[in-house]
């Protein structure tokens, strides 16, 4: 018998595929605004005192908020479908899954209170 | 064309047990336009007797001979020996449990067909002749309808072999959608919920093996795709 | 490439034991399935370069030393060689991805297109890689 008409229907996958699908348009959006500026500081056409004008504005730190969550969301649902994909010992997916949101969070939360701590 | 095809084709004896092994054959090429089918008959009829694999019509209709042909699953019968590079690896689909030779277990392929329920589900009174489609409401399942059920998609998809469990693969979903596009079908609704499932649809992530595979020129991940936005529609 | 054949237990009691046929070793690689795990691979680079992102993002709104200091980071050969990764896996990531929505919205949905733009993407990323080469160095 299959195991999917033994177990029935788990009514989710699709806000995951929603959401990494939602955050991708954000991210295609604000991502190459970042690299911009990262490539902008390499090649020097950027200086430090630029650099901070443009990230400690209001526009520049809720445009890098969003841009943060979008790109963790994104993250965290992207190794997910891969975790997925690969780990069938569904004990050790849950735990790694658990474990990996743990770091998006934390990540998530130095992120942030960085772009909000600066010029304060 | 040579006057002779190589062929290295792949064995496994379940009484003898051991290591599958690919055996290499030479082939006459005895007519013109000759498939790979014929190649694979001429072994049985003259060479060698005990090689086996499934074929019945002979024509791509009753998808029987469904084979791993040259790393790219499709039907024996109706791919031609020219074109193909030798020598042609001929080796059982994908992902299945081998019974001898080139012949698969395809009992839970079947399974996970009959899940999606492939039948008309309609609870309104018969009419009295028929239940009558529009010949538009009749287009739209075309490039569904005509799935022969010869398993290349389902066992090309690398997203079915590390989850075939679960994954309901891409020919029972071509024909999930099929019965979803269907204008006389009442139960979209069950057939929608019993599809909204990360495993079940969603581990499809657009690798488009089915569609390179389908010997029928059909397009399973359109139609995966077809099922996505539908669930996405029903809760928007 | 010849994968050794995993050994699967059936139920059927005749035949105890059923080789599973060879699969990822044997498939052929067409260019939907390659930009498919290009995207996975070139994700998970990306992945791995938030934390570094953090990092420089740091570093480079710390003082002017620290500033400085990663500047020269970025021009080592190291640093290039970092930039110029995360860089082809952010182009590709982006070109591929947007193909992936627009087929999710349900655009080119033939097997020439679907073929066809599998192979834009590929060449897209292989140029883009080649660009940031020339640019970072």
């Amino acid at each position: 018998m299959v195991k999917n008409v033994r177990y029935g229907t788990a009514h989710n996958g699709l806000n995951d595929w929603f959401f990494q699908r939602f955050s991708a348009v954000l991210i295609a959006l604000l991502m190459p605004v970042a690299f911009a500026l990262l490539f902008a500081v390499f090649d020097g056409s950027l200086n430090q005192m630029q650099l901070l004008n443009l990230l400690d504005s209001y526009p520049g730190r809720i445009l890098h908020a969003l841009f943060l969550f979008a790109l963790l969301t994104h993250a965290y649902l992207g190794i997910k479908v891969i975790v997925e994909d690969y780990v069938h010992i569904v004990a050790l997916r849950i735990v790694l899954m658990g474990v990996l949101l743990v770091i998006a969070v934390v990540l998530g939360l130095w992120w942030f209170s960085m772009i909000w701590a600066w010029g304060s | 064309m040579d006057a002779v095809i190589q062929l290295e084709v792949y064995r496994f004896d379940p009484e003898k047990g051991g290591e599958p092994s690919m055996q290499p054959f030479e082939v006459p090429v005895n007519k013109p336009g000759m498939k790979l089918l014929d190649a694979l008959n001429y072994i049985k009829w003259e060479l060698d007797g005990t090689l086996t694999y499934r074929r019945s019509c002979g024509e791509g209709v009753c998808g029987s001979d469904g084979m791993n042909i040259n790393g790219v699953n499709g039907l024996a019968c109706i791919t031609p020996v020219a074109g193909l590079k030798q020598p042609i690896k001929v080796r059982p689909l994908p992902s299945m449990q081998v019974i001898r030779d080139l012949v698969v277990d395809t009992t839970h392929f079947f399974d996970q067909y009959r899940s999606v329920k492939p039948w008309l589900q309609a609870e309104s009174p018969v009419p009295e002749h028929e239940r009558l489609q529009t010949p538009e409401q009749r287009a739209e399942l075309d490039g569904s309808y005509e799935c022969i059920l010869c398993g290349c998609c389902t066992t090309a998809c690398p997203s079915w072999w590390w989850n075939g469990d679960r994954f309901l693969g891409p020919a029972a979903l071509l024909q999930a959608d099929r019965w979803i596009k269907d204008s006389r079908d009442e139960a979209t609704g069950e057939r929608l919920d019993d599809l909204e499932d990360a495993f079940k649809l969603y581990r499809c992530h657009q690798i488009m093996n089915c569609m390179e595979a389908c010997p029928k020129g059909l397009n399973p991940t359109a139609a995966i795709n077809h099922l996505k936005r539908t669930l996405l529609a029903r809760k928007s | 490439m010849q994968a050794t054949p995993q050994v699967a237990q059936s139920a059927n009691h005749r035949s105890p034991v059923r080789p599973l046929s060879p699969r990822s070793s044997i498939y052929r690689w067409r260019a939907p399935m390659l930009a498919s795990f290009a995207h996975r691979i070139s994700g998970f680079v990306l992945l791995l370069f938030i934390p570094v992102y953090l990092y420089l993002l740091s570093a480079l709104t710390a003082s002017p030393e620290d500033f400085l200091r990663v500047l020269d980071g970025m021009h080592s050969t190291v640093g290039r060689f970092m930039l110029w990764l995360v860089g082809t896996a952010l182009i590709y990531h982006l070109v591929n991805g947007i193909r992936f929505l627009l087929l999710d919205a349900g655009f080119s949905e033939t097997r020439e297109k679907m073929r066809g733009n599998a192979r834009f993407s590929l060449v897209a990323g292989v140029i883009g890689a080649l660009f940031l080469a020339v640019y970072l160095w």
